[in-house]
């Protein structure tokens, strides 16, 4: 798995934000349509692209989009 | 891109009906899994050079909505701004005779292929051109009804997406659904002589016409309704009240 193919499915989890506007740092939870059904689409994303299952607390201590690229892998 | 009204179950009906009122003003999409019958439609419609029709069997295609629908918006550079879903199916049945074939069949055009269509029009593709939903639900699904139980419970089902909906994807989308009563149709004209009677009994201005709904629709579709989301409108010329 790679950082940006990651980054595009997770980009795909918004309306508005596309994965351009993404990079590994970007903070996610100050993204403005950051919100709890975007956090569970996050979810069920990484559960179907990578067949991984992440609790609410992996995304609470994951801050950018790379520390949960990192969670991801360390769960595989 | 191009913006369209996706009308299903456009091939017969009052969702042909539709298409054919709404051909003039709106470039259309007119799903329906009879192609023949579709392209007969086309042929009446104004502008059929504008309008697109996709051919999907809605009963027994249910994993391939999504894609068949996205690729089809690509194919032809197009995007859903207004979705109209008047696929419907329904067989009177005692319930415990009803099969497990039967049952999926109605439940797959009548609610699942809602679920599947919906995916594809959120998708990032299409979602921010998304701004209008009208589900072509049934007065029995509030009301009970001898034999029309797993018809009633799939537009019931209908319903409950709409309340839902409505809040998960307001301020941008508007969902609502219509809830007709006895309207002539080619569907209403295949039941039996008793069931007519008593719903003639039972609707104080007696049977409606096709029209009467896609009046209805019209209303929903425009800024006139800019402030209605969420609800289950009876359209059944008082039968609601018994």
């Amino acid at each position: 798995m790679e950082l940006q193919e990651f980054i595009n499915n997770f980009a795909e989890q918004f309306d508005d934000i596309d994965a351009s506007a993404l990079n590994g740092s970007t903070i996610f939870k100050d993204l403005d349509e950051w919100n709890s059904l975007v956090a569970l689409s996050v979810i069920a994303m990484i559960d179907e692209e990578y067949d991984i299952t992440l609790k609410g607390n992996d995304i609470i201590s994951a801050t950018t989009v790379e520390d949960l690229y990192n969670i991801v892998q360390s769960k595989k | 891109m191009e913006r369209f009204t996706l009308i299903t179950g456009a091939s017969s009906g009052m969702g042909a009906l539709c298409a054919k009122h709404f051909s003039g003003s709106h470039r259309l999409i007119m799903a329906s899994e009879n192609l023949e019958m579709l392209q007969d439609v086309l042929k009446e419609c104004d502008h059929p050079e504008n309008h697109i029709l996709w051919h999907c069997n809605f009963a027994t295609e249910r994993e391939n909505i999504v894609q068949s629908l996205t690729d089809l918006l690509k194919q032809h550079d197009a995007v859903v701004d207004q979705y109209v879903h008047f696929a419907g199916l329904t067989k009177l049945l005692p319930l415990k005779t009803f099969s497990i074939p039967n049952i999926d069949l109605i439940f797959n055009v009548n609610f699942f292929s809602i679920l599947e269509i919906m995916k594809a029009l959120l998708k990032k593709s299409n979602a921010k051109a998304l701004s209008n939903v009208v589900l072509i639900s049934a007065l029995v699904s509030e009301r009970g009804n001898v034999g029309n139980s797993i018809y009633a419970a799939s537009k019931g089902a209908m319903n409950s997406l709409v309340y839902t909906l409505a809040r998960e994807l307001a301020p941008k989308i508007r969902i609502n659904a219509l809830l007709p009563g006895a309207i002539e149709t080619p569907m209403s004209k295949n039941l039996d002589a008793d069931y007519i009677a008593e719903m003639t009994k039972d609707t104080p201005l007696g049977w409606g016409q096709p029209q009467d709904v896609i009046n209805y629709v019209e209303f929903l579709l425009s800024d006139k309704a800019k402030w209605i989301t969420g609800q289950t409108l009876f359209v059944d010329g008082g039968r609601s009240t018994k």
